[in-house]
């Protein structure tokens, strides 16, 4: 094996693969700070070149898309509080804190390495264990993913600072969010009202933008009215290096994460996006510092950024195994392949090894291209804070316009965007998280989908869902975290009104979260 | 500070031109007709009613690659769009209002002009395209994991009638034609078998390597390195399989013992164009696309996929979907199995559907 993978390094080095994965990189990272296209975008523009370039040639150039846009994606959530494309919505809870810390530097430089290291341990994955991890996608089937959705969204709610209702309240918006359009297993129009724009359901892309983009310019333009606008200042060039206590922190994280992300990526569903909210989730576990998450701890960047890149690899895992594409990245994969003559199926590695292990080594090469691009771009993508916010948001309105409209060439994303800007910034001002209202609208046709084919096969059967092992155990899981949650608020309850009657001011929330005067102070002891 | 501040506007502003670029490409080549010159006069834009990456799309855009290496096109590039949504209504309605000079196509499956128009009032209807060309034809084929314990539709069969309702077939999504035909196979030949949606190929398949499904019946370019390679067992082939591949092999309805006359087309992928474009043009059209489909390197991506080039004439495309549409008008009721499958979503759509 490690001879093949020799070989493919020597493949991989010629100049024309060079040339290729380095394009792919620099357009990836391109298309995740730019908000609004996402790789599949990218990847779909490119495809037209797929028989020009050959077989080889599609995939260093795709796959280099695909890690791309993993990496640049952060750089926005980061800086501006604006995800560059839908899997860096966790980034910004605490890379966004960390900016207004002062430690924009340090959370971009440990997002790409995080990436980086998270891309190294899952290409050696994909190139070692590719045929026993195929058979291991194939033990989830429909209930298990009804499982992991409703964990996903129970254990996210429960997790967020702030009441359980706003969370579950969001969670319920964006199921029915998700719930627009033709239903694609019947192909039933749903709150529809007859148009054809709403027929093709409320797009993730612009969705995200406006809800995290939009609003977050128009909350910043509502300080500027009210003049109490306060930007992060750009860091100097000695704040751009992590500490020594910052990298020991990001150590776990980054690991759990690249193992999460790839075991996560090889179960079919938008598994780039929901490995970020599990890692998010399991990092706040188990940190001992758990109150500083969404105040900037360097633990709810590294792991997340980590997993995505991770789960970005593993995707590539039932493809080359199975013959199947789990995500649409894949799908334009299997495209490219199929119009280079090659049809990919269980027999691929046999069958085209030299292609294989080629691919494999520009993985290699296009990562460390990537950390070599992004580390020097940490220094420079800072200075974006030294822009006065009168000339960055309007900048930053017609980046998120262009990428709206540019993603499927339509006006209705552009509309969808701007009223989803208007429901983030108000919903946001009453307190209410956006993160669940996402992880919702991507979860929902999975969580119903799942559910209906689960009961199709069962025929009607709800016994199947804990009955299965898998989805017994994670539905058991998710039964016992509840009922923990309420008891503690009950006994909590209980406690507060047998102690006194004056502390009813204090909210469960509160009381677990600093004071605002010392976050204000911390603040404040970082600006120059 | 604010010489810094200006110094670093402009990576802001070369990202702004790449987004205004990368939009401008997505939009296409705009550039005007001169409308004197020969045909193409510009590029000419290949539609698709799908995101990019399935069956159609890989139909498509091999189609567009061999027009681009043919040489004949003065000069200009065939290149696919793909305008997904509603259904496939985007991409029809988009084709129809098209300017007149033939340089729009779209390559449709025949189910967006037949069983779709059927269920649902669509803003476009048969008679505002003409159908240039059959791309790509091919069957639909049952298939089963190698390790299952039957090889034939009639072991399947026994096996079904062994554990009634136990067994089920998985197909890639509802009112397409694999849920169509996999309910009157089972209708023809009495199989308490069950039929469960999916939404889409891929999660189908999944389920059943994993053992939830027993079967699938899908399109046949998503499956067809699979059985290749040993991986799935076809049994069942409906339709006429391509001379000389493995998939010749797979028994068909009437080598099975099931009492159905084939009376659905297998699927064909149809190259449109709006009808109103004139005479000279589609001639031209016509001529551009049997030049591209005979070209070796689109042979080898269709017949890779298990699929022939029929390359049928506008008269006989047109004739086929009729006769598609007058199936269902008369029979369509057997969507609804005698009754037996009346709350399932195909049937319910189709006793519904205008005009009923």
């Amino acid at each position: 094996m490690f001879n093949d993978l020799l070989a493919g390094f020597g493949d991989a080095l010629q100049p024309e693969y060079l040339l290729l994965a380095l394009l792919g990189v620099v357009i990836g990272t391109l298309t995740g700070v730019l908000p609004g296209i996402g790789p599949v975008g990218a990847i779909s523009m490119l495809l037209g070149l797929s028989p020009a370039v050959g077989p080889t040639g599609s995939l260093i150039l795709f796959a280099g898309v695909y890690y791309g846009s993993m990496y640049g994606g952060s750089t926005t959530s980061i800086l501006l509080n604006i995800p560059g494309e839908a899997n860096s919505v966790v980034t910004a809870i605490d890379g966004y804190e960390m900016t207004k810390r002062g430690r924009a530097g340090a959370a971009l430089t440990v997002a790409a390495l995080g990436s980086f290291i998270a891309g190294t341990i899952s290409i050696l994955a994909l190139a070692f264990a590719t045929p026993v991890l195929g058979d291991l996608a194939l033990k989830f089937g429909p209930p298990e993913y009804f499982a992991l959705s409703v964990a996903g969204l129970l254990l996210l709610c429960i997790l967020l600072t702030g009441p359980l209702w706003k969370s579950l309240a969001m969670v319920f918006l964006g199921l029915m969010l998700g719930a627009v359009g033709l239903d694609s297993l019947s192909a039933e129009a749903r709150f529809t009202f007859d148009t054809i724009e709403l027929s093709q359901g409320i797009g993730l892309v612009p969705l995200a933008m406006g809800l995290f983009g939009v609003a977050e310019v128009l909350s910043v333009a509502q300080q500027v009215r009210h003049g109490r606008v306060r930007r992060p200042k750009a860091p100097r060039l000695r704040d751009l290096l992590l500490t020594r206590e910052e990298a020991r922190r990001s150590a776990g994280p980054i690991g759990r994460g690249s193992v999460l992300g790839f075991v996560m990526g090889l179960i079919p569903g938008p598994a780039t996006l929901t490995s970020t909210f599990v890692s998010y989730v399991l990092e706040k576990r188990l940190s001992r510092r758990k109150e500083e998450f969404g105040k900037g701890a360097i633990e709810g960047v590294a792991g997340p950024e980590s997993a995505n890149n991770s789960a970005a690899a593993a995707a590539f895992v039932p493809l080359i195994s199975l013959g199947i594409p789990f995500t649409p990245v894949m799908a334009l994969v299997l495209s490219a392949l199929l119009l280079n003559g090659i049809t990919p199926g269980p027999q691929f590695i046999d069958q085209h090894g030299d292609l294989f292990w080629t691919v494999i080594a520009s993985m290699f090469v296009g990562n460390l291209m990537l950390l070599v691009l992004n580390l020097p771009m940490v220094g420079l993508f800072t200075r974006v804070l030294a822009l006065p916010v009168q000339v960055l948001m309007p900048m930053i309105l017609v980046f998120v316009l262009v990428g709206a409209y540019a993603a499927n060439n339509t006006m209705w994303d552009v509309t969808v965007m701007v009223c989803a800007g208007l429901l983030g910034f108000v919903l946001t001002k009453y307190g209410f998280h956006m993160a669940p209202l996402l992880l919702a609208v991507v979860l929902g046709p999975t969580l119903e989908n799942s559910l209906r084919v689960s009961l199709s096969i069962a025929n009607g059967g709800f016994g199947t869902f804990v009955t299965r092992p898998i989805s017994g155990a994670i539905l058991a899981i998710c039964a016992a975290v509840l009922v923990a949650r309420l008891v503690w608020l009950l006994s909590r309850r209980v406690r507060r009104t047998a102690g006194n009657g004056d502390t009813g001011s204090a909210t469960p929330t509160t009381a677990t979260e600093p004071d605002s005067s010392t976050r204000v102070l911390s603040e404040r002891s970082n600006q120059p | 500070m604010q010489h810094v501040t200006w110094r670093f506007h402009r990576p802001v502003v070369a990202c702004l031109v790449t987004a205004m670029a990368l939009a401008t490409a997505a939009c296409g080549d705009l550039g005007a007709s001169n409308g004197t010159g020969q045909f193409p006069s510009r590029n000419i834009e290949i539609v698709v009613p799908y995101p990019a990456g399935g069956p159609t799309d890989t139909v498509a855009r091999a189609l567009a690659d061999a027009l681009n290496k043919g040489g004949k096109l003065n000069g200009h590039r065939a290149q696919v769009t793909n305008l997904s949504g509603a259904a496939g209504a985007s991409a029809a309605t988009y084709v129809t209002s098209a300017r007149q000079d033939g340089h729009t196509l779209g390559v449709f499956p025949n189910s967006a002009f037949t069983i779709q128009s059927l269920l649902k009032d669509q803003p476009y209807s048969m008679d505002g395209f003409d159908f240039l060309a059959d791309a790509a034809r091919g069957g639909l084929v049952v298939v089963v994991p190698k390790q299952a314990p039957y090889d034939t539709f009639q072991q399947f069969g026994e096996a079904a009638k062994a554990a009634p309702g136990r067994l089920t077939i998985g197909n890639p999504g509802s009112a397409n034609l694999s849920e169509t035909e996999a309910r009157l196979v089972l209708d023809a030949s009495g199989l308490p078998a069950r039929v469960v949606n999916f939404e889409g190929t891929a999660p189908a398949m999944t389920a059943m390597l994993g053992g939830n499904v027993s079967a699938v019946i899908t399109a046949l370019g998503s499956v067809t390195a699979q059985i290749e390679s040993g991986e799935l067992k076809g049994i069942l082939f409906i339709g006429e399989a391509p001379e000389g591949s493995v998939l010749a092999d797979i028994p068909t309805l009437a080598e099975s013992g099931v009492p159905m006359a084939s009376a659905l087309p297998e699927s064909p992928n149809l190259v449109v164009v709006r009808k109103d474009v004139p005479e000279a043009a589609k001639t031209t059209l016509r001529d551009l696309i049997t030049a591209a489909a005979s070209s070796a390197e689109y042979k080898d991506v269709i017949n890779g996929m298990g699929m022939k080039i029929p390359l049928t004439s506008p008269e006989e495309n047109l004739a086929m979907l009729q006769a598609e549409l007058n199936w269902y008008t008369t029979s369509g009721n057997h969507l609804c199995g005698g009754g037996k499958n009346a709350e399932t979503p195909l049937c319910l759509a189709w006793t519904r559907r205008p005009g009923a």
